[in-house]
């Protein structure tokens, strides 16, 4: 089991902290319209809106790692039949997937309730602890965003790189770009 | 060997099943991960992709969480659990989704985990049963 004893340590740290999300800052001077939300629920989840692009368009997003993350940082530029944002996460679509979604104009996907073929999907969010769904995306060409902070790990890790692989995001960190 | 699942009550036993479901199918590959002593279950959810890797199981209940001083059944043979990761509870209780480990660790080596003693996986094959019961405490 060498393969894994050099994340042991990160891991053990992380395990210790995965919960944490990163408070977000009072709007700052890069949001200045940012209006309040008032809506009920967790506030250290709660992202600043940005308004959808128009029906039928697509914006390309920057997903970097979190704190407790790994990775460089993906972009994700969904386009007309590649658009799904792929959520394979426990308790149906994943807030991440659903911020990338929203941002990008990409089409939220739960993959436990429906099917859908690789060609299709944008990228995928998984809340793997770092033995199957870590490897099996990255190795289906797939470009992966794991919401749980975990590195490169399992029988599967050689197939996964900073080219198509993130983890420990939030939803505040995934940010438009052009 | 445990009683049969029948002798279970709800109140007058002291063993305590957390968690029953059977294998419905194996994935092609899933003697790779169990040659490195990892077994992954998934629920019958599970999107195709993952089923080459996977074990799928049954739909069940996890009617407790899984903790250290439990013991796991694998197709008849039984294993104490060392330790759970963090998010193997809620991984199995969303998703049916339990990530076996035969590596000795007392600590986990990845939150999705629960870990046994180090020793070769054992066959699985559709028609096993995995069960979790509960430690005598």
């Amino acid at each position: 089991m060498a393969l894994f004893d050099r994340f042991k340590k990160k891991e053990a740290a992380e395990a210790a902290t995965i919960s944490e999300e990163p408070v977000p800052a009072a709007p700052t001077a890069m949001e200045p319209e940012a209006p309040v939300v008032a809506e009920a629920g967790d506030a250290a989840e709660e992202a600043a809106p940005v308004e959808a692009p128009p029906s039928g368009s697509y914006r390309k997003v920057k997903v970097k790692a979190g704190m407790k993350g790994w990775g460089t940082g993906l972009v994700i530029s969904p386009e007309p039949g590649k658009d799904l944002i792929y959520s394979v996460t426990g308790g149906g679509i994943h807030p991440v997937a659903q911020r990338i979604a929203d941002l990008t104009g990409g089409k939220p996907f739960d993959g436990f309730k429906s099917k859908a073929n690789f060609s299709e999907i944008a990228c995928a969010v998984i809340d793997c602890g770092g033995t199957a769904r870590i490897g099996v995306y990255p190795m289906k060409g797939v470009l992966t965003v794991d919401v749980h902070g975990a590195s490169p790990s399992g029988p599967l890790m050689r197939f996964i790189t900073e080219e198509n692989f993130v983890s420990g995001t939030g939803v505040n960190d995934i940010e438009v770009i052009d | 060997m445990r009683g049969p699942p029948d002798t279970v009550g709800p109140s007058n036993s002291g063993i305590d099943v957390k968690y029953e479901t059977e294998v419905s199918s194996v994935g092609e590959m899933a003697a790779e991960f169990a040659a490195e002593g990892i077994l992954v279950f998934f629920g019958p959810d599970a999107p195709e992709e993952l089923h080459e890797f996977a074990i799928l199981t049954d739909r069940a209940e996890l009617k407790e969480p899984i903790a250290a001083g439990d013991v796991l059944e694998v197709g008849g043979t039984e294993f104490p659990v060392l330790c759970v990761g963090e998010l193997a509870n809620e991984n199995v209780a969303t998703l049916g989704h339990l990530v076996v480990k035969f590596n000795g660790l007392n600590e986990p080596e990845l939150p999705g985990d629960v870990s046994l003693p180090a020793v070769p996986a054992p066959e699985v094959v559709p028609g096993s049963r995995i069960r979790v019961f509960a430690g005598g405490s």
